[in-house]
């Protein structure tokens, strides 16, 4: 609907409707709008609806839509997941770890006990 | 949680989570989904695409969360991320879109109201949805992050990747459309 494009209508409701959203309120208006609408009855309630629409929108903050019953348990299965990884490694882990630190330390053991056997033979 | 036992406040809950606690994470899931889905809803007009939207901005949230120092409130951290997840997620979709998204916008019903305004609203709010869904999504965004949440136009640009003029100038038309999708069936008159 183009009413503020309408050629019948004054050049006065035309200049209001043009303001759209910005009409605010009559107080707000140039003096010259003010004064029309004041006393034109289509005018004031092109204010009034956008104060409404204003309103209503507001409004809607407070209202709030039901989350899906699943959306709960998704998000707790995919934190648990990944909060998984930061866990310390799980024990089989751990034991080969271990075996391979106590591998290693022998291993060095055992060379310095050959390096020095060599020395004294020496 | 037992009879006497005492509810962990918000900011217990978000220390907890913070230090690695999904269960505490959890919990701030159940207190804010509803919102976060509402806002998500708002913004993609599509219920299975907000619910993936919420879901997808839990994790974002869980994984920034050591990066949460508490300078603004839990829920508006949480509603920029979802703001951001339902904008990258649209486009995602966007590209891969073999149909129409909207499956029609669903919001409570009015009533709770105050009964001097229960007529009006009950008259208005259905139209208003209506009209809500039928604007672009870059349009749509703009109305909503400004006329419903508050937010200044500065941010709603920042998060919509747009200028400050744009946001303004998408609000402009957003409300303009708003108007006219309410009362042209009226005509001129209410």
């Amino acid at each position: 609907m183009k009413t503020d494009m309408n050629p019948s209508f004054p050049v006065m409701c035309r200049a209001i409707r043009a303001l759209g959203p910005d009409i605010g309120g009559i107080g707000r208006m140039p003096a010259p709008l003010a004064h029309h609408a004041s006393s034109c009855l289509r005018c004031q309630a092109e204010v009034i609806r956008y104060r409404r629409l204003r309103r209503e929108l507001v409004a809607l903050a407070d209202r709030v839509n039901s989350a899906p019953p699943t959306l709960l348990t998704n998000v707790a299965h995919a934190v648990q997941g990944e909060s998984a990884h930061q866990v310390p490694p799980p024990r089989r882990t751990r034991v080969v770890a271990q075996i391979a630190g106590a591998t290693a330390a022998a291993a060095s053991l055992a060379a310095v006990a050959m390096w020095r056997r060599t020395r004294a033979a020496a | 949680m037992t009879m006497g036992e005492v509810k962990p406040s918000e900011e217990a809950l978000l220390e907890q989570a913070r230090s690695g606690d999904a269960r505490a994470f959890s919990e701030l899931v159940r207190i804010h989904q509803d919102e976060v889905f509402t806002l998500a809803t708002r913004l993609v007009n599509d219920r299975q695409l907000a619910a993936d939207v919420s879901q997808e901005a839990f994790i974002r949230a869980w994984r920034a969360l050591p990066k949460f120092r508490g300078d603004a409130r839990f829920s508006t951290w949480l509603h920029r991320i979802v703001v951001n997840a339902a904008w990258s997620m649209r486009r995602a979709q966007q590209r891969h879109a073999v149909s129409p998204l909207s499956d029609g916008y669903l919001e409570p019903s009015a009533e709770g109201d105050d009964p001097q305004d229960l007529a009006t609203v009950a008259s208005l709010r259905p139209r208003l949805l209506s009209a809500l869904s039928q604007l672009s999504a870059p349009v749509r965004a703009v109305v909503v992050l400004k006329d419903i949440y508050d937010w200044p136009h500065r941010e709603i640009a920042d998060h919509l990747g747009i200028t400050t003029t744009a946001a303004k100038v998408r609000l402009h038309r957003g409300r303009k459309q708003l108007h006219d999708l309410l009362w042209a069936e009226l005509g001129s008159a209410d």
